[in-house]
């Protein structure tokens, strides 16, 4: 009899939750006190880049004084996580979302939905071309970095050599494109060829490591490493520095600054290409909340603190980037 | 009355009362039914999922591939419409046939040649997941689904119709476990595998079968995950088997076998979506989310516990 | 008459198959890839690559053959690294080392005390203190990176990654078949009832077994961050799933009573040398899983026929 009763209720909640779903939707209300609110949806939280991110939102809410909030899934890569939690904004009825989405084609329809609950979305760090957002921003694109890194490498090694590719993991759109652009910047230098495989080391740096140790043992004579994953450079250094080979072998990646400071300084690692994340979140903010008041960005606008921004036709914001060297490693302090 | 303490769903369900009722004073717009169900809807994968494992989990195994086993059938399905002109309801059906795939073979090896379920899935969980990796090509994290998938993107995205699914699912599910003799010998074989065989039951085809649904359900998630993606992800499903088992925890079921609610397990997946959206709209880290669970998991083992001990003293007090 | 099948007990040590496998695959490599695979340098990579995942799986070796599992041991080892790398970052090495310790104790503690205490079937139970850990990792160090600024390297250099490794394993492996805590530990993972009643306390026997998986994890950071200098939360997600693969690739069965840590030092071996020899030959990246996964599978069934 209890069992029945309890079933009972079950089966009700569940019915009720989700053929009360059939209506139509509620006015959204306002929740957040009046105030303006933009949330950032990054691709994940707990890692010293969306710490900086959200360093970047803190101070854009201080400045700007309109509610800046900053959220991601706890695990990397997690493209339904990220879905739901962009539902759950628009749930709120929130004014402005600005996403960094770990797949572009799985946001298209969630952000098909909030413009048409009347929410603004724009994207940054990572676009998601191709749907209703009004703009990105960023300091330069996927592939352009790629091609960048490779540059740099190639006038490095003497254009001359072999050179071999770390990535994350295969996954991450974001890390298969800085992949694109090193390949195709690659085919401009006929005297560099790619060291195979390119390696995996799923964001951690013993992977690193032991894969770049791996690779200089196939190929001793190894002139440069690409690193497209954080903590790929600092563990090719680590293996390069094991193998003798410090200094000798050429490493250029996308990586913090704060965790190659040693191997900047002591030439082991030649340089890395990167942007910083809080200015780069503090920018996208000041430029929506500019939006949402009726001030569009327009190509060469000047920011304060930032520089002059690129703006294109299909609403790419592209902020100056930073090479870091030895020579301004210590500038930064993420 | 005091039965209802018996009633093994009882804690998850108050786990999903608690929970709505906390989020509906304190998480801006969390009642609103169209935003419940939007939050619901992408938790179906989970819910058909969690079904196949309560049956597995009933029947004493387990089985970790489920994620990997969807991912597959997601990539099966997004490499088939992508490189072939192959229609859509095909491709599904492939994809469908791939998941199956892999569950018969966790329960040809769980059953012919009796391995153990945790080993035989750990080394499938792998093995699909790479395969699904290969079969995308190097370097290509998803694969967009061509215009001719629009219908079920639109079906799996803007419709209910995956709730309505996972609904089913577990109506089938749970109608099969407590009204049929394959749900009778499934839980017989959970409580106690030898006594199960001398009774007459043939184990080893009752393992394969559990396994085999599984595979399936695990394409058709696979499927709908594309569809409501509207891309093919490479790492999809990646960790869902621990989400879905912890929810048929949660839900009631035992570990050990031969007690099993499929009711639970839904009831289970409900209180993720409902934690999911009340701490999505209260604005509190995912990081928090995940302990919740953890903490979650572990209290409703303990109260199960002690729900039987409580139980059980009373039946001995009526005895008395 | 009727006619008694014969048996042949078989003498033949199990790790045999298993070391035969490990044996061809290295001279497989060797011969394949020249004098890149046999190579003072290469075997220090191995054998840093090897160590965190080695020492873990000596630990998760006595849990299973308990019966029970350890799904958090990656999670203990990112919360002992970063609670006990704060204090290591700021040159207070020997108090960091402690602090790492009693993280890790502590957290095999919790989950001793879930299994034995509370009762709670271990899958379960670990599985929960993995939510619990790892998201106390990550809100702890709030995701940022801790640096250990070469206090540690001491742990990190050269070789001693591989000797430290390889003496767990000697240490694990005698106190597995010499003494009488490791006798127990088989005895309750092969009849816990039986055991009980022959005067061995399951609860005690268990809850050590947990405290030593946590104590592992905690060395297991310590010789991470002496490796890498840095310690991220993300930094070892998955390594628990690696440490059962190997001790299953080892023989140990996961239903308690059985395995050996030699078995796990073997099975630490093939994956150790399978990553290695992956990149050597040039095998893409995509592929490793799929080799994994195919290795374990094989592994297993080999070891289920040897035993028909």
């Amino acid at each position: 009899m209890s069992k029945r009763i309890v079933a009972a209720c079950a089966i009700l909640l569940a019915l009720t939750i989700t053929f009360g779903g059939c209506g139509k939707p509620k006015e959204q209300a306002a929740n957040t006190k009046g105030k303006r609110t933009i949330v950032f949806v990054f691709k994940l939280v707990g890692i010293p880049y969306s710490n900086a991110c959200q360093k970047g939102a803190d101070q854009a809410a201080k400045e700007l004084g309109v509610n800046v909030e900053f959220l991601g899934p706890a695990k990397g890569g997690d493209v339904a996580g990220q879905v739901r939690m962009i539902e759950n904004q628009i749930s709120r009825g929130v004014d402005a979302i600005v996403i960094s989405p770990n797949d572009p084609n799985s946001v298209k329809p969630v952000i098909e939905k909030a413009a048409r609950r009347g929410i603004k979305v724009f994207t940054w760090d990572s676009d998601a071309p191709d749907t209703k957002r009004i703009f990105y921003v960023a300091a330069a694109d996927d592939v352009g970095i790629g091609e960048d890194i490779m540059d740099r490498l190639a006038k490095d090694v003497g254009g001359k050599g072999k050179i071999g590719i770390m990535s994350g993991s295969q996954g991450a759109l974001n890390l298969n494109q800085h992949v694109d652009g090193v390949l195709k910047a690659l085919k401009k230098y006929p005297n560099i060829e790619l060291a195979k495989p390119i390696l995996n080391n799923n964001d951690q740096p013993q992977l690193a490591q032991s894969g770049m140790a791996g690779l200089l043992q196939r190929y001793p004579d190894l002139a440069g490493i690409a690193c497209v994953s954080s903590p790929g450079p600092p563990g090719a250094a680590r293996a390069a520095i094991a193998a003798g080979k410090a200094g000798k072998v050429k490493i250029w990646g996308l990586s913090l600054p704060s965790e190659n400071r040693q191997y900047l300084k002591d030439g082991t690692v030649n340089g890395l290409i990167l942007w910083d994340p809080a200015k780069l979140t503090f920018l996208t903010a000041k430029l929506v909340n500019d939006y949402l008041d009726g001030r569009k960005p327009a190509d060469g606008m000047e920011v304060k603190g930032i520089g002059k921004l690129k703006v294109s036709k299909d609403g790419i914001i592209i902020m100056p980037g930073v090479v870091i060297t030895k020579e301004n490693v210590d500038q930064f302090d993420f | 009355m005091r039965g209802i303490i018996r009633v093994k769903e009882l804690p998850v369900l108050t786990l999903c009362v608690g929970l709505f009722i906390f989020f509906a004073l304190r998480a801006p717009n969390f009642t609103d039914p169209f935003g419940i169900l939007d939050d619901i809807r992408q938790y179906a994968a989970y819910a058909i999922l969690a079904v196949g494992l309560t049956l597995i989990i009933g029947s004493g195994g387990i089985d970790i591939s489920v994620g990997s086993v969807l991912g597959f059938s997601t990539i099966l399905m997004g490499v088939i419409l992508s490189k072939s002109a192959a229609s859509l309801p095909l491709a599904c059906l492939a994809a469908v046939a791939g998941g199956t795939a892999w569950g018969a073979f966790n329960g040809l090896a769980v059953a012919r040649l009796r391995l153990q379920p945790v080993v035989v899935t750990l080394s499938t969980m792998a093995a699909a997941r790479g395969i699904a990796y290969v079969m995308a090509g190097q370097g290509i994290s998803s694969i967009k689904l061509p215009p001719r998938a629009d219908w079920l993107a639109g079906v799996c995205y803007a419709s209910p119709a995956p709730v309505v699914l996972a609904m089913l699912v577990a109506v089938a599910g749970w109608l099969a476990l407590s009204s049929t003799p394959f749900g009778r010998r499934i839980l017989a074989i959970g409580s106690n595998e030898e006594a199960a065989r001398l009774s007459g039951i043939d184990v080893g085809r009752m393992k394969f079968l559990v396994y085999a649904i599984t595979g399936v359900l695990a394409g058709v998630a696979g499927v709908m995950t594309a569809g409501m993606m509207s891309t093919a992800q490479t790492d999809a499903g990646l960790g869902y088997e621990f989400e879905a088992i912890t929810a048929v925890l949660i839900g009631g079921t035992s570990i050990v076998g031969g007690e099993a609610t499929v009711l639970g397990s839904v009831l289970g997946v409900l209180a993720a979506a409902l934690l999911n959206r009340g701490f999505g709209l209260m604005g509190i880290s995912d990081l928090w989310r995940m302990m919740f669970l953890g903490v979650t998991l572990i209290a409703s083992v303990l109260l199960d516990r002690l729900r039987k001990y409580v139980a059980l003293r009373s039946i001995k007090a009526q005895r008395a | 008459m009727t006619a008694t099948p014969k048996r042949r007990i078989s003498r033949v040590p199990r790790e045999l198959p298993i070391f035969y496998f490990l044996v061809a695959l290295c001279a497989v490599l060797a011969l394949v890839t020249r004098h890149n695979f046999l190579n003072a340098g290469n075997l220090r990579t191995m054998g840093t690559d090897a160590a965190a995942i080695g020492i873990i799986s000596v630990g998760m070796t006595a849990v299973i053959i308990t019966g029970g599992i350890d799904l958090s041991v990656a999670a203990i080892l990112a919360l002992s690294a970063l609670v006990g790398g704060g204090f290591i970052s700021q040159g207070n090495t020997f108090v960091g080392c402690l602090v790492t310790l009693a993280t890790g104790i502590g957290c095999g503690a919790l989950n001793g005390g879930l299994i034995t205490i509370a009762r709670m079937p271990p899958i379960i139970a670990t599985l929960g203190t993995l939510y619990v850990l790892q998201s106390a990792a990550t809100l702890y160090s709030g995701g940022q990176v801790v640096y250990a600024n070469g206090h540690l390297s001491l742990l990190g250099n050269g070789f001693v990654p591989l000797v430290i490794t390889l003496v767990v394993f000697a240490v694990g492996g005698a106190v597995m078949r010499l003494t009488r805590m490791g006798r127990y530990v088989y005895a309750i993972g092969g009849n816990e009832e039986s055991a009980r009643l022959a005067g061995i306390s399951p609860t005690r026997v268990k809850m050590i077994v947990y405290v030593a998986s946590g104590a592992l994890a905690a060395l297991a950071a310590l010789v991470t961050l002496g490796v890498n200098n840095t310690f991220q939360a993300n930094d070892v997600v998955g390594y628990e799933l690696a440490a059962i693969a190997a001790v299953v690739i080892g023989g140990t069965s996961i239903m308690g009573g059985e395995g050996s840590i030699l078995g796990t030092m073997i099975g630490v071996g093939i994956s150790t040398v399978l990553r290695n020899g992956a990149i050597l030959v040039g095998l893409d990246a995509r592929w490793t899983q799929a080799v994994i996964g195919a290795a374990i599978l094989v592994a297993v069934i080999t070891d289920k026929v040897r035993r028909r």
